[in-house]
Protein backbone atom coordinates (compact mmCIF):
# COMPACT_ATOMS: atom_id res chain seq x y z
CA UNK A 1 0.00 0.00 0.00
CA UNK A 2 1.88 3.04 -1.17
CA UNK A 3 0.84 6.31 0.36
CA UNK A 4 -0.76 9.16 -1.53
CA UNK A 5 -1.15 12.77 -0.52
CA UNK A 6 -4.07 14.98 -1.54
CA UNK A 7 -4.50 18.69 -0.92
CA UNK A 8 -7.78 20.64 -0.78
CA UNK A 9 -8.85 24.24 -0.23
CA UNK A 10 -11.42 24.09 2.59
CA UNK A 11 -13.23 27.07 4.08
CA UNK A 12 -12.76 26.73 7.86
CA UNK A 13 -13.70 29.63 10.06
CA UNK A 14 -12.28 28.43 13.36
CA UNK A 15 -10.25 25.80 15.16
CA UNK A 16 -13.38 23.79 15.77
CA UNK A 17 -14.12 23.55 12.08
CA UNK A 18 -10.61 22.35 11.25
CA UNK A 19 -10.91 19.87 14.14
CA UNK A 20 -14.22 18.63 12.75
CA UNK A 21 -12.70 18.06 9.31
CA UNK A 22 -9.74 16.23 10.86
CA UNK A 23 -12.04 14.06 13.00
CA UNK A 24 -14.28 13.24 10.04
CA UNK A 25 -11.27 12.17 7.97
CA UNK A 26 -9.55 10.24 10.74
CA UNK A 27 -12.65 8.07 11.18
CA UNK A 28 -11.66 6.46 7.86
CA UNK A 29 -9.17 3.64 8.41
CA UNK A 30 -7.32 4.36 5.14
CA UNK A 31 -6.48 7.89 6.23
CA UNK A 32 -3.01 8.02 7.75
CA UNK A 33 -2.47 11.69 8.47
CA UNK A 34 -4.52 14.89 8.24
CA UNK A 35 -3.19 18.43 8.44
CA UNK A 36 -5.90 21.10 8.48
CA UNK A 37 -4.21 24.49 8.17
CA UNK A 38 -6.43 27.42 9.15
CA UNK A 39 -4.02 30.11 7.95
CA UNK A 40 -3.86 28.80 4.37
CA UNK A 41 -7.40 27.33 4.53
CA UNK A 42 -6.10 24.05 3.15
CA UNK A 43 -6.33 20.43 4.26
CA UNK A 44 -3.56 18.01 3.38
CA UNK A 45 -4.46 14.33 3.64
CA UNK A 46 -2.05 11.39 3.55
CA UNK A 47 -3.74 8.05 2.99
CA UNK A 48 -2.95 4.67 1.53
CA UNK A 49 -3.83 4.45 -2.13
CA UNK A 50 -7.05 2.53 -1.45
CA UNK A 51 -8.60 5.98 -1.11
CA UNK A 52 -9.04 7.97 -4.30
CA UNK A 53 -8.85 11.74 -4.55
CA UNK A 54 -12.63 11.86 -5.06
CA UNK A 55 -13.32 9.60 -2.07
CA UNK A 56 -11.44 11.96 0.25
CA UNK A 57 -13.09 14.93 -1.46
CA UNK A 58 -16.51 13.45 -0.67
CA UNK A 59 -15.62 12.93 3.01
CA UNK A 60 -14.66 16.60 3.34
CA UNK A 61 -17.73 17.72 1.39
CA UNK A 62 -19.91 15.67 3.77
CA UNK A 63 -18.71 17.86 6.62
CA UNK A 64 -20.73 20.67 5.06
CA UNK A 65 -17.67 22.85 4.38
CA UNK A 66 -16.97 24.46 1.00
CA UNK A 67 -14.13 22.47 -0.55
CA UNK A 68 -12.22 22.57 -3.86
CA UNK A 69 -9.28 20.53 -5.03
CA UNK A 70 -5.99 22.38 -4.55
CA UNK B 1 -43.45 12.30 14.58
CA UNK B 2 -40.34 11.85 16.72
CA UNK B 3 -38.54 14.27 18.98
CA UNK B 4 -35.05 13.57 20.31
CA UNK B 5 -32.30 15.35 22.18
CA UNK B 6 -28.67 14.55 21.35
CA UNK B 7 -25.52 15.61 23.20
CA UNK B 8 -23.12 16.93 20.52
CA UNK B 9 -19.40 17.21 21.25
CA UNK B 10 -16.66 19.01 19.34
CA UNK B 11 -18.48 22.23 18.50
CA UNK B 12 -16.50 25.34 19.31
CA UNK B 13 -18.07 28.13 17.31
CA UNK B 14 -21.38 29.31 15.95
CA UNK B 15 -20.50 28.18 12.46
CA UNK B 16 -20.08 24.61 13.77
CA UNK B 17 -23.58 24.53 15.32
CA UNK B 18 -24.93 26.37 12.26
CA UNK B 19 -23.46 23.72 9.97
CA UNK B 20 -25.15 20.96 11.97
CA UNK B 21 -28.50 22.77 11.98
CA UNK B 22 -28.25 23.35 8.22
CA UNK B 23 -26.97 19.93 7.20
CA UNK B 24 -29.16 17.81 9.53
CA UNK B 25 -32.12 20.10 8.88
CA UNK B 26 -31.71 19.44 5.16
CA UNK B 27 -32.05 15.69 5.63
CA UNK B 28 -35.32 14.27 4.20
CA UNK B 29 -37.76 13.63 7.03
CA UNK B 30 -36.17 16.10 9.44
CA UNK B 31 -38.74 18.71 10.42
CA UNK B 32 -36.69 20.88 12.80
CA UNK B 33 -33.09 21.02 14.00
CA UNK B 34 -32.06 23.34 16.83
CA UNK B 35 -28.52 23.18 18.18
CA UNK B 36 -27.54 24.90 21.44
CA UNK B 37 -23.80 25.53 21.28
CA UNK B 38 -23.50 26.60 24.93
CA UNK B 39 -24.90 23.42 26.48
CA UNK B 40 -23.79 21.22 23.56
CA UNK B 41 -27.25 19.82 22.96
CA UNK B 42 -29.21 19.45 19.70
CA UNK B 43 -32.99 19.08 19.61
CA UNK B 44 -34.39 17.41 16.50
CA UNK B 45 -37.95 16.82 15.30
CA UNK B 46 -38.27 14.21 12.56
CA UNK B 47 -40.71 12.00 10.71
CA UNK B 48 -40.15 8.54 12.29
CA UNK B 49 -41.06 6.51 9.24
CA UNK B 50 -38.47 8.03 6.95
CA UNK B 51 -35.54 8.89 9.22
CA UNK B 52 -34.26 7.37 12.46
CA UNK B 53 -32.16 8.67 15.33
CA UNK B 54 -29.37 6.44 13.98
CA UNK B 55 -29.45 8.44 10.71
CA UNK B 56 -29.22 11.70 12.64
CA UNK B 57 -26.24 10.47 14.68
CA UNK B 58 -24.50 9.15 11.55
CA UNK B 59 -24.96 12.47 9.75
CA UNK B 60 -23.59 14.42 12.73
CA UNK B 61 -20.57 12.10 12.87
CA UNK B 62 -20.08 12.59 9.13
CA UNK B 63 -19.89 16.29 9.89
CA UNK B 64 -16.97 15.54 12.18
CA UNK B 65 -18.75 15.83 15.54
CA UNK B 66 -19.72 13.19 18.06
CA UNK B 67 -23.35 12.70 19.06
CA UNK B 68 -24.82 10.73 21.96
CA UNK B 69 -28.42 10.17 22.88
CA UNK B 70 -29.11 12.57 25.74
CA UNK B 71 -32.15 10.73 27.09
CA UNK B 72 -34.79 8.28 25.96
CA UNK B 73 -37.29 9.47 23.36
CA UNK B 74 -40.85 10.62 23.95
CA UNK B 75 -39.90 12.97 26.74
Amino acid sequence: MSEVTYKYNVVMSCGGCSGAVERALKKNSHVKNVNADLTTQTVTVTADDALSDDAVFDIIKATGKAVTKA
Amino acid sequence: EGKVELRIFGMTCASCSGTIEREVGAMPGVIAARVNLAIEVGQFEYDRNCVTVRDLVDRIEQLGFDALLADCQGR
